[in-house]
């Protein structure tokens, strides 16, 4: 009894000593922002993706991997770390077997659209911006210069980590999840092959902040 | 420079509508078979759909003569399935084209079983013998080696649109004094030569290209 009794009264100091240092360090974490809060009115943010296709669609079955290209501005909404922003993005991916899709060689995905965020620590230098995205998407490929176009709607989920090496500037990383929902007129065999295509898409590139 | 601009436009506006429009959000399956007259299968047969000089779609046809291709459609009047034209291997082609009726209508475009018939690659050679300047004038009367059909529901064929009646006509000169006639023709199928040496009476007879490759060659 008088062990047991011991051992629950050191417990108790050192929980209650973890509390305190806990409390001070929280006291003290206020004043420990690596920038203060101040106004700004646009993040702009430019870079490139590695855009993987997905799935058992038309994407993931018969079209390859390539670069792209994205283009964000957003801004946070009354100084809170919710971000709201629209987002432009495209990438080329070349055909694989023409005979499942038409006689062409390649196909130009782009979608532009809006979003929302939030931005874990919002004044220090290494950021998390978890958000999520609805918008426009194409498909547009052409026969001898003769275009045409397969659209629809983007659902998109992205997450991203960022630094900022000053207040106006930073770099990011984020990956995308990306699923187009198309407005395809098909033959019953070919809905579950055109009316949805899905992307992965890695990004790098930079972001201002003005 | 203002009048050069508005005819520049013009001539643009001009160049657009002549293209040819493929739909947006859509695609059709073109599919069939491609068999000999004895019903046995065909492969490496190539098959395509397209709108003036578009191809839109194009296949071969498997080892069992089944193909099936995925492409975009087009309402234009000029919608073709063009089966195993402008091809070096020895079989007919077919040409089908899309009835008014169906246009929008066919998600799906069946044709079932198309048959292509054997050909023969003949060759007609004169040579001069005598050292006379005689002339000598030759015609051939073949069957052509392409079919015509109407898609409607299914592949229509019209007797008068297939393997129509031809001739190719020819004479010697002072220049060339031998003739070297190549031509595509229907193998096993009977065609008439009919030739003439200068005022002589003309000649006529009949030669049965039985070979993928048929030679016929005729002294004066």
């Amino acid at each position: 009894m008088k062990f047991f009794t011991k051992q629950l009264l050191l417990a108790f100091i050192l929980i209650n000593v973890n509390l305190v240092s806990g409390q001070e360090g929280d006291e003290s974490s206020e004043n420990k922002f690596d920038f203060a809060q101040d106004d700004h009115y646009l993040n702009i943010k430019i870079g490139g993706d590695f855009v993987q296709p997905m799935g058992d669609t038309f994407t993931g079955d018969n079209l390859k991997s390539s670069g792209g290209f994205n283009l964000e501005l957003s801004f946070n909404l009354f100084e809170t770390p919710i971000l709201l922003g629209a987002r432009f993005s495209n990438s080329s991916h070349d055909v694989i077997d023409q005979s499942l899709v038409g006689n062409y060689d390649e196909t130009f995905n782009s979608f532009i659209g809006g979003f929302a965020g939030y931005q874990f620590f919002s004044r220090q230098k290494l950021r998390l911006t978890p958000s999520i995205g609805v918008g426009h998407v194409a498909y547009k490929q052409s026969i001898n210069s003769n275009s045409f176009r397969d659209s629809g709607t983007t659902f998109w989920v992205n997450g991203e980590v960022s630094y900022n090496f000053v207040k106006w500037f930073a770099l990011y990383g984020n990956v995308t999840l990306q699923n187009d929902y198309l407005k395809m007129d098909v033959p019953a065999e070919l809905e579950s092959y055109f009316k949805s295509g899905h992307f992965v898409r890695f990004g790098l590139g930079v972001k201002f902040v003005l | 420079m203002g009048k050069l601009f508005l005819v520049a436009s013009f001539i643009s506006l001009l160049m657009a509508d002549c293209e040819p429009n493929i739909e947006n959000d859509k695609r059709v399956i073109i599919k069939g078979e491609i068999v000999d007259p004895q019903a046995n299968p065909i492969q490496a047969i190539e098959v395509t759909t397209s709108v003036e000089e578009y191809v839109l779609g194009k296949t071969t046809s498997n080892s069992d003569g089944s193909f099936e291709m995925v492409a975009p459609e087009s309402y234009d009047e000029s919608f073709l399935i063009a089966i195993n034209v402008d091809a070096e291997n020895n079989y007919t082609s077919a040409k089908i084209f899309r009835d008014e009726d169906e246009i929008g209508r066919p998600k799906i475009y069946d044709l079932g079983a198309v048959t292509l018939r054997p050909t023969s690659n003949f060759t007609l050679t004169t040579t001069r013998n005598s050292t006379t300047s005689d002339h000598i004038n030759v015609q051939i009367n073949y069957l052509a080696t392409s079919c015509v059909y109407d898609f409607n529901n299914g592949l229509q064929e019209d007797p008068s649109q297939c393997y129509e009646q031809n001739y190719i006509s020819r004479t010697t000169n002072e220049i060339n004094s031998n003739l070297d006639l190549q031509l595509k023709v229907m193998r096993d199928i009977p065609l008439q030569i009919t030739y003439q040496i200068d005022e002589e009476p003309a000649t006529t007879i009949e030669v049965t290209p039985n070979q993928q490759n048929f030679e016929y060659e005729i002294f004066y």
